[in-house]
């Protein structure tokens, strides 16, 4: 599903996503996806990636837990989440499709004053690589000296780095830390699992306080 | 003929004083003046070359080359008159030296004003553009009028500055009246500085005019907003300020209302909960928070659902906002009927208290 594939006439699939390949006269070639269509010339092959699922344009990613996770006092706990993400097709770095795989909704984080449109998406709690092709491992951390316990996940996503495999996507580790009541969110950047491909270099995004 | 022995004399209408020009000196102004303006012609060629390599466009550009090309022909036309020798020649008691040096003070504390201006806009970021482009014409308009006094001062008349102050104090109850307008919306732009209700960028309705667009710019005495069909139009700053503006977009979310009439007959909970299926298929419905369906009313015609929908600012204007709300109509109306939930049209039963008797006639029996 992902990676590169040679430029040659050739159907691809994507989840439940067809995209069709032609090659015209030597060297040029037409893509098409539903109703999206483009022409291009040359190129070294055609790159499908997944990117972060930021939609019309957000950068946080919110996931609610189906149920809540609770942690006691210095205590760590890893678990995998279900989540979305998009599908970029490009040509030598040239983006020419970007599309949705997975139902699009979003969700207020924050207040109507002050907060925050988010991606929205509601995943189980697994303590393995769910069946879900899109994923983000959970590393919740209570420095604390409290039980905590989180319902939900938000995070940033704009510009972030991606991981996959043939048949999976991850977003970078995520590591929740309770130093207080608020916990501290942060997409490391980092390979969430070993032998993961990045789909470019691998910069950490801000923390952020989830207040909410 | 002995070229210096040439004299000219002028009369002033109204100084008895008189000057005499010599051939010499208006040989000498001219080839200063010629020389001066090919000077000029140079550097305007050399600041022009380096325009076109520097990263400095803001400064070095075709705009300062002419300001230079014009402060250098201004210095060489007061030389020029210099080597005539016609400066000290009095213009309505003021010195011709005195006139040119005010009149170039105040043309060039004029550009460094207008520079500035650009150059404190066009560094500001987008998030800070109206407050900068304010400060930015208050420094304009402040050198400006520093700058007219000083030019008086250096002119000379300063002291005729009280006579001209007394009189403004008339004049200026009569400017008053008279330009009460643009004194309004200047204090007006002020006030809404520091009141903000609105900002470049900003998309707002002004519910008594009708106006609804985006803040495209906000000037000291006006604002301009583009409508959602593309037109500009220019509001007084004092009118804005004196009515209500509903800001479209000051907060991430707003919510939507929709109404939706079912017939009597029809199941309102089946109604409400396919209604809340749609709302959930719906990208730009959000999920928190929930939308919600209530009865609004038992209408004369039809039991008419509210539903109260959230989504983001952004999307949700100009014609993002007919294509979503149209798009949401559509479906529910769609979905309604294939879940046999009727939209009713408006009808009146009625109820005769005698019995109705009805005559047919056949009119093909003859």
């Amino acid at each position: 599903m992902f990676g590169r594939y040679e430029l040659r006439t050739q159907f691809i699939k994507v989840g439940g996503v067809k995209i069709h390949i032609v090659e015209g006269s030597p060297g040029l070639f037409r893509y098409r996806r539903d109703d999206v269509t483009a022409v291009f010339k040359g190129g070294k092959g055609i790159d499908i990636l997944p990117t972060p699922a930021e939609g019309y344009g957000v950068k946080l990613l919110m996931i609610d837990l189906m149920e809540k996770v609770m942690v006691p006092p210095g205590e760590s706990f890893v678990f995998y989440l279900e989540a979305p993400f998009e599908v970029q097709v490009s040509v030598d770095g040239k983006t020419i499709d970007r599309f949705q795989l997975f139902r699009e909704k979003y969700a207020l984080y924050g207040t109507p004053q002050i907060g925050a449109i988010a991606r929205y998406w509601k995943s189980g709690v697994y303590t393995s690589i769910p069946e879900h092709s899109g994923v983000v491992k959970v590393v919740l951390l209570n420095k604390s000296k409290n039980w905590r316990e989180v319902d939900h996940i938000v995070f940033f996503i704009k510009d972030s780095v991606m991981y996959y495999t043939e048949d999976r996507a991850f977003y970078p580790l995520i590591i929740v830390e309770f130093r207080s009541k608020v916990p501290e969110v942060n997409n490391t950047g980092k390979p969430p699992e070993e032998n993961l491909t990045p789909t470019k270099e691998e910069l950490p995004l801000p923390n952020f306080l989830m207040r909410w | 003929m002995d070229v210096s022995s040439l004299n000219i004399t002028l009369l002033s209408g109204l100084d008895e004083g008189s000057i005499s020009i010599t051939l010499l000196s208006i040989i000498k102004a001219v080839a200063v003046l010629v020389l001066g303006i090919i000077l000029a012609k140079i550097i305007k060629a050399e600041v022009l070359r380096a325009s076109r390599n520097t990263t400095y466009v803001w400064i070095i550009n075709e705009e300062t080359a002419s300001a230079l090309y014009n402060l250098i022909v201004f210095i060489v036309v007061i030389e020029a008159l210099n080597v005539v020798g016609i400066l000290s020649y009095k213009l309505w008691g003021v010195t011709l030296s005195n006139l040119l040096i005010a009149l170039l003070v105040f043309y060039f504390s004029y550009l460094l004003a207008k520079k500035s201006k650009e150059y404190l806009v066009s560094r500001a970021p987008q998030s800070k553009l109206p407050e900068v482009q304010l400060k930015a014409k208050l420094f304009y308009y402040t050198v400006i009028t520093l700058a007219f006094f000083i030019s008086l001062n250096i002119a000379g008349i300063s002291s005729e500055l009280s006579t001209l102050l007394a009189a403004a104090g008339i004049t200026g109850i009569v400017l008053g009246f008279a330009s009460q307008a643009v004194i309004s919306n200047f204090i007006s732009g002020i006030f809404m500085y520091f009141d903000k209700p609105l900002q470049v960028g900003d998309a707002v309705r002004l519910p008594e005019s009708g106006v609804e667009g985006i803040v495209e710019d906000i000037h000291i005495l006006s604002t301009r907003i583009r409508q959602w069909d593309g037109t500009l139009i220019r509001i007084p700053n004092a009118s804005l300020f004196n009515s209500s503006i509903v800001n479209l977009q000051r907060y991430p979310v707003r919510r939507t209302t929709i109404t939706v009439g079912i017939s009597y007959k029809s199941d309102i909970q089946k109604a409400i909960d396919t209604i809340l299926r749609i709302l959930d298929e719906e990208p730009y419905v959000l999920a928190k928070p929930e939308p919600r369906v209530y009865v609004e009313e038992l209408g004369d015609s039809s039991v008419n659902l509210m539903i109260w929908a959230w989504v983001p600012s952004s999307l949700w204007v100009g014609q993002n906002f007919l294509r979503s709300r149209f798009h949401l109509l559509q479906k529910i109306k769609k979905t309604l009927e294939a879940e046999g939930v009727e939209i009713p049209f408006p009808q009146r039963v009625n109820w005769f208290a005698e019995e109705l008797r009805i005559r047919i006639e056949d009119s093909g029996r003859g």
